[in-house]
């Protein structure tokens, strides 16, 4: 059984909610979501996610200062992390802070699954 | 209906199988409790009628085996003797009720009517969540057929969620669900529950993350997975499904974005536009965005990414006076977003009404949408005391949406009559009052038409005509356009949303009817004070002899009987009732000062419930 752990973190709770849904829908992984970047540099040491989905605008700490709290930490640095952005004005940022790749919002629910396996070359399931 | 009759005399088991029969009950007779256990164990009853002195094991301790073998069904003991210590016995051993030899065969019916009506459906159905299955009438748990071997706490912890497969529940919930109020254990203590059943579960077999952590919320059941080609597709139906739930589920708080958005529009026209309201209105815009197209709106998320943008380029520290070029795009595209919603809202809905697809409907119970606050629609140039008035609306439970113009509110209005003639449930879009300035039109004329299309087409819509003008000539004018309320624009806000919701309560349908018979007029109208309120219809009637009649047009959903009255009796009331097909179902509750067993009996026995 695929045992991946996929860490959603956004502050709308229905993006965190689409994506759990599809996930899990499609996949054996285990979902985790935070809505705040508090909460995931809370949770991400002691959850250990294979991926993080990250979104950029958020209240409190973005997401881009979660990433670089994430990356100056040896036990979270090496996690790879997707951008979940809805572009605009948050901008396209370039691949900084060890970012794999962006995923643009609003996503394809249902492609949701696939895209993050392609980003990532995870072997497929059968 | 199938009753086993337990009796050794032969002669009162004949008599017996004849009354029984006579009411087109099928009646088997067993001639001791022995032979009655050996049928028992065969055929299902739905009742047994059982003698309490019988040769070898008598009446008692029958009923108490069958009760400790799980059988339901209702037990009725039959005692010659009129002994209360005998009865207490029967009760104690899991008797229903009992009747006392020589009985009255009028009351034994009742009786067993009674017990009959009491009786749960047939079988209580297991639940199951993948090879999890729960069987609530042996309070056993297995896995994969294999038996897992759970403490009393651990099976309800587990009942908890199977019965809410997709609900998430907290420690808290946990606690509330399982323990009783004064005996309340710390969060530990349900994390050690979850822990026990998980190595439990993982001994049988089961996958050890049966039962999820979500991160920060509490545990829950792990969503089911298919495998396999075939189910691929049917996987994205439920997807979709699931995701128009989600859309449902977070319909308050997508309506609050465009309300917030809304605001900021409305205080932009004002010139009133603070720096905190403008990040407000930027931040929801780029939220919906981001979202909107994952509900299957991809037009919306546009519509929101352009109205991002036009937040975005208005610079609040340049004080230049907003064209009205600006405010006018920014509020087309803002009723273009509602519309995309307000559609997808009502697809959604059909298309899940239409979907068989009832396991994945549980999360979203359809009351949240009833329950949804309701709109005033205020059509005005400008509000001053907008603020005030949301604030207000809040507290009465209103949501408020604001539109500046006679077209725009045209528009709103339109859609919503297309909508409803399409039957479909109320949106959020959906105006339930209106506060309505006539000076928001170019002429009076203008004004006092769309009035007068606007009563004449929704005849019981609330509708406020609200202003400034006091002169008698105009308030005339206005009344004969259809006017009917009049709300001054001083108006205190909360004066505003009491009207408000007066109006909107009035309108509310009324939801069941109740029959009061009581020759007290006193206590008819204490009844009908305090039962109204609840929304309640009361039909009240001091004179029984015109029951019948009063019964028949009220078609009432709880019928209050008094017991002493003159001429008829509440008990035989009851059995008029209850000899009547059409009202073999209707809740009956009887009024008494008494409390005499030997009555309240008599009027179980009645059909009263």
């Amino acid at each position: 059984m695929d045992t991946r752990r996929i860490l959603i973190v956004d502050d709308e709770p229905y993006i965190c909610e689409v994506a759990r849904l599809c996930l899990e829908a499609a996949t054996d992984w285990t979902v985790l979501t935070a809505e705040s970047g508090m909460a995931c540099l809370e949770m991400v040491g002691q959850q250990q996610p294979d991926v993080i989905l990250m979104d950029v605008m958020m209240p409190g700490l973005d997401g881009l200062s979660t990433i670089q709290q994430l990356q100056a930490n040896p036990k979270t640095q090496a996690i790879p992390v997707i951008l979940l952005t809805a572009g605009g004005t948050e901008g396209d940022r370039p691949t900084l802070y060890g970012v794999k790749a962006t995923i643009a919002k609003p996503f394809d629910p249902l492609a949701l699954s696939a895209q993050i396996v392609t980003i990532l070359g995870w072997p497929r399931e059968n | 209906m199938k009753i086993l009759v337990v009796e050794d005399d032969e002669l009162t088991a004949r008599a017996l199988e004849g009354i029984l029969s006579h009411q087109n009950y099928a009646v088997e007779i067993a001639t001791s409790a022995q032979s009655a256990w050996e049928l028992v164990e065969i055929f299902d009853y739905d009742l047994v009628l059982l003698d309490v002195v019988l040769p070898g094991m008598d009446g008692v301790a029958l009923c108490r085996r069958m009760r400790s073998h799980q059988y339901s069904m209702p037990i009725m003991l039959v005692t010659a003797k009129d002994d209360s210590h005998d009865k207490a016995l029967g009760l104690d051993a899991g008797a229903d009720d009992y009747v006392t030899k020589p009985f009255n065969s009028e009351e034994l019916m009742a009786r067993i009517r009674a017990l009959l009506r009491r009786a749960t459906p047939a079988a209580i159905p297991k639940l199951e969540w993948g090879k999890l299955c729960l069987d609530p009438e042996a309070c056993e748990v297995y896995y994969d057929d294999r038996l897992l071997p759970l403490t009393p706490k651990e099976y309800a912890l587990l009942e908890l969620l199977m019965r809410n497969p997709r609900r998430v529940f907290s420690c808290g919930m946990v606690i509330e669900h399982l323990w009783a109020y004064d005996d309340t254990p710390g969060e530990d203590a349900v994390r050690t529950h979850i822990k026990c059943v998980r190595q439990k579960m993982k001994k049988g077999g089961a996958p050890s993350n049966l039962i999820e952590t979500v991160y920060g919320i509490g545990y829950r059941l792990r969503p089911l997975k298919r495998q396999g080609v075939d189910v691929v597709i049917e996987v994205e139906q439920q997807t979709r499904s699931a995701i128009a739930n989600i859309w449902q589920q977070f319909q308050p708080r997508i309506e609050g974005q465009l309300v917030q958005i809304e605001l900021a529009t409305a205080a932009l026209v004002q010139h009133q536009l603070s720096a905190e309201l403008h990040q407000t209105a930027k931040r929801n815009c780029h939220s919906l965005k981001g979202a909107l197209g994952m509900f299957g709106l991809p037009q919306g998320s546009a519509i929101a990414g352009e109205l991002e943008r036009q937040w975005a380029s208005l610079k609040l520290l340049e004080l230049e006076p907003w064209d009205a070029e600006f405010c006018a795009k920014l509020q087309q595209n803002l009723v273009l977003l509602r519309q995309e919603v307000a559609e997808n809202l009502s697809e959604n809905l059909s298309e899940n009404l239409s979907d068989n697809l009832s396991d994945w409907a549980t999360s979203n119970s359809p009351s949240e949408l009833k329950t949804e606050q309701p709109l005033l629609l205020i059509v005005d140039a400008e509000i001053s005391q907008l603020k005030g008035l949301k604030l207000e609306a809040d507290r009465w439970n209103l949501r408020i949406s604001h539109v500046t113009s006679l077209a725009m509110a045209r528009q709103q209005l339109r859609q919503e009559q297309v909508q409803a003639k399409d039957l479909i449930l109320p949106d959020a879009m959906l105006p339930n009052a209106i506060l309505f300035d006539p000076a928001i039109a170019h002429s009076e004329y203008m004004g006092l038409k769309f009035l007068q299309e606007l009563t004449t087409a929704q005849p019981l819509l609330p509708v406020f005509v609200w202003t400034t003008h006091r002169s008698l000539e105009q308030r005339l004018a206005i009344s004969q356009h259809g006017g009917r309320r009049f709300l001054d624009k001083l108006t205190d806000p909360s004066q505003v949303m009491r009207a408000v919701s007066q109006a909107l309560r009035a309108l509310e349908p009324t939801e069941g009817r109740v029959l009061v018979v009581d020759d007290d007029p006193i206590i008819l109208i204490a009844l009908r004070q305090l039962l109204e309120p609840w929304g309640l219809h009361v039909e009240i009637l001091p004179d029984p002899r015109q029951f019948l009649e009063t019964l028949e047009r009220t078609d009432p959903d709880l019928l209050i009987l008094d017991l002493k009255m003159p001429h008829i009796t509440g008990i035989e009331l009851c059995q008029i009732v209850r000899n009547d097909e059409r009202w073999s179902n209707l809740p009956i509750l009887c009024l008494t000062a008494q409390t005499d067993p030997d009555l309240v009996g008599r009027v179980f026995a009645a059909g009263a419930d």
